[in-house]
């Protein structure tokens, strides 16, 4: 068979075809790891955490009942790891520890770069829970509804979440047209 | 406010609003700020340019990136494998043959048998007759042949008794011409 659906690869991979499992996680790679690097905004981090996810994903395949999306499911254990990272990054900085320089990666090129600095910078600004609702509703284009279950939030304080960090970004615009 | 808010949620939801309606939220000032917000997040997530995963992590998730080795044992492996399906697939087709071959024999015994059921009740007539008919002709034979035994038995009978016949009326002539001293004298009681 040369076209697994994911619920095959799924079932294929619980009993331990490697191969299934590499094509789960090639299917999500990319999206996982440009997501930890929108949301934490530097590469290693966002590797590390990429690492994570996948790491967890292996240990939990078996929890996933198959109710809701693959990649819903991917997402949460994602958004659970980068809450890690955060806390972790917070205790860092308490402790006085540096925060690591983003290094631009071999075959990138440096006007992406830039462009993509400017969001990472533009995200940064933002609390992490106003930044985890702009990146669902910018970048991944959920509905209010479809972030509101996945956060495990109402509709409304995803709404009230989007909003202040729109207005922040108000703010930030103001800064920059009179800089 | 209200009306504005729903209108905005709408906006972002992507549904379509109308001219007017776009016109309403721009007029409000803080609606025309969460708009100019909204469309740049939205021209960045279009401008966004999508990160190349490192190889560390393309490496950790590719388990199935094979070596050359890997590749060439596998090749291998499949050539015997191939070697061996062919070999099977002769074999199987010599099978098939031969058990083609069987059931079209088991075929034909089965039409003799059937066809020998249906001969056997009129072999079986006809044996009978032939018995005896047989046995009616040995019957004949024997019957002729014991009449020829007793012809012949009275044949040789009556020549014997012919020959007999002769020899006493020579002897009966011998015993006329005889002269009578010569002849036994009897001296016992009549």
């Amino acid at each position: 068979m040369f076209f697994n659906s994911e619920k095959q690869l799924i079932k294929r991979a619980l009993q331990g075809n490697q191969g299934a499992w590499a094509s789960l996680c090639k299917q999500h790679h990319s999206r996982v790891y440009n997501q930890c690097l929108r949301l934490v905004g530097e590469p290693q981090d966002a590797l590390d955490i990429a690492q994570d996810v996948f790491i967890s994903m292996h240990r939990n395949l078996h929890t996933f009942n198959g109710n809701s999306q693959f990649s819903t499911w991917v997402f949460k254990i994602t958004h659970a790891r980068i809450v890690d990272h955060m806390r972790k990054r917070k205790f860092e900085s308490i402790e006085g520890k540096e925060p690591e320089v983003l290094q631009a990666g071999p075959d990138a090129g440096v006007a992406q770069q830039q462009s993509n600095q400017e969001i990472y910078d533009a995200l940064k600004q933002l609390p992490f829970e106003q930044r985890i609702v702009v990146e669902l509703k910018f970048f991944q284009h959920y509905t209010f509804e479809e972030i509101a279950m996945q956060l495990e939030l109402s509709t409304n304080t995803v709404k009230a979440r989007l909003y202040n960090a729109l207005s922040k970004m108000k703010g930030q615009l103001e800064v920059r047209d009179h800089g | 406010m209200a009306k504005l808010d729903v209108l905005f949620a709408k906006w972002l939801e992507g549904k379509p609003i109308t001219e007017d309606e776009l016109a309403a939220l721009r007029n409000n000032s803080e609606y025309r700020d969460m708009l100019q917000a909204a469309t740049q997040w939205q021209q960045h997530a279009k401008t966004y340019q999508v990160q190349t995963p490192p190889p560390q992590l393309t490496q950790q998730s590719n388990t199935d990136t094979w070596s050359l080795s890997t590749v060439a044992a596998w090749l291998v492996v499949g050539l015997g494998v191939a070697g061996l399906w062919l070999q099977n697939l002769g074999l199987h087709e010599q099978m098939t043959a031969q058990q083609r071959q069987l059931a079209k024999q088991q075929e034909v015994i089965q039409k003799v048998l059937s066809q020998f059921d249906e001969v056997k009740p009129i072999e079986q007539e006809a044996l009978s007759r032939l018995v005896t008919q047989v046995v009616e002709q040995n019957r004949k034979e024997r019957s002729l042949a014991m009449n020829n035994l007793v012809d012949l038995i009275q044949a040789q009978r009556a020549q014997d008794q012919a020959l007999l016949r002769l020899q006493l009326n020579e002897l009966a002539e011998q015993v006329e011409q005889t002269p009578t001293q010569n002849l036994a004298q009897y001296r016992g009681k009549p």
